[in-house]
């Protein structure tokens, strides 16, 4: 068994998210373990509770969802990228006087310093850049 | 803690996208954890140490004014892909900071013997 973490740059709807998704799904069915999951940069609109395509189309943030609380895994945002694109968490919005906050549940905000924790504690971190 | 060669290959043009800032943050972070890293420009990515640039109006980050205090986080092992930037008839310009150039076989090297490869 080997310990992942996946890093995804890509938003929803990018080939970035769906293939680090289908990935993810891979290597748990392969008995392997997902040390964390980290989205990083656009990767952090898979975050955001707000999405709501329409009924025809995927949610891929809902898929996120699901597959964390399936899983139970560690799904970090970094905090960096996502106060810059507007995904904050009730704390963050407090903080910053926003008028919402947009976390969807299962999702945290941390730094960039938990990529890093994956590098050192994970067998391996693939990258799916955008 | 666990030490994992950290290798950070840059082969983005300068103000092309985020990816090159992106990987000097994860580059401070690792180097914040005392990881080993090394840093290697290849491509188009070899721009970045063109010392003769001008950021103003492209609003994004000048990131190769960092370049020359990375030794402070030390991280000296910093290179670049050799005939890069003759290829590009860049030989001559003056740049940011002095590095060595690799081959591709050296840099087939650099990766086997990374333990993570960030590819930006």
């Amino acid at each position: 068994m080997q310990s992942f973490t996946l890093v995804v740059f890509g938003a929803p709807d990018s080939q970035s998210s769906s293939t680090a998704l289908n990935y993810a799904k891979a290597v748990l069915k392969a008995g392997h373990h997902i040390y964390r999951l980290f989205f990083y940069q656009d990767g952090v609109f898979n975050a955001c509770s707000f999405n709501t395509p329409s009924q025809d189309e995927e949610n891929s943030s809902v898929n996120w969802q699901t597959l964390i609380q399936e899983h139970e895994l560690d799904a970090v945002v970094c905090v960096a990228s996502a106060l810059k694109r507007g995904i904050v968490n009730a704390a963050e919005a407090e903080r910053y006087e926003l008028a919402a906050s947009n976390l969807r549940q299962g999702f945290e905000i941390s730094g960039l310093g938990q990529l890093i924790d994956g590098v050192i504690q994970s067998d391996r971190v693939v990258n799916f850049l955008p | 803690m666990t030490l994992k060669n950290i290798l950070i290959i840059i082969r983005q043009a300068p103000y092309s996208s985020l990816l090159p800032a992106a990987a000097l943050d994860v580059l401070l972070t690792a180097a914040a954890f005392e990881q080993p890293i090394t840093l290697l420009f290849m491509g188009e990515g070899v721009q970045h140490l063109l010392s003769a640039q001008n950021s103003t109006g492209s609003g994004m980050k000048n990131i190769s004014k960092a370049l020359p205090s990375l030794e402070l986080y030390e991280v000296d092992q910093v290179f670049m892909e050799k005939d890069a930037l003759a290829n590009r008839k860049l030989e001559n310009e003056k740049l940011v900071l002095q590095v060595e150039s690799l081959s591709l076989n050296q840099i087939a090297d650099a990766i086997e013997k990374a333990d993570q490869v960030f590819n930006f």
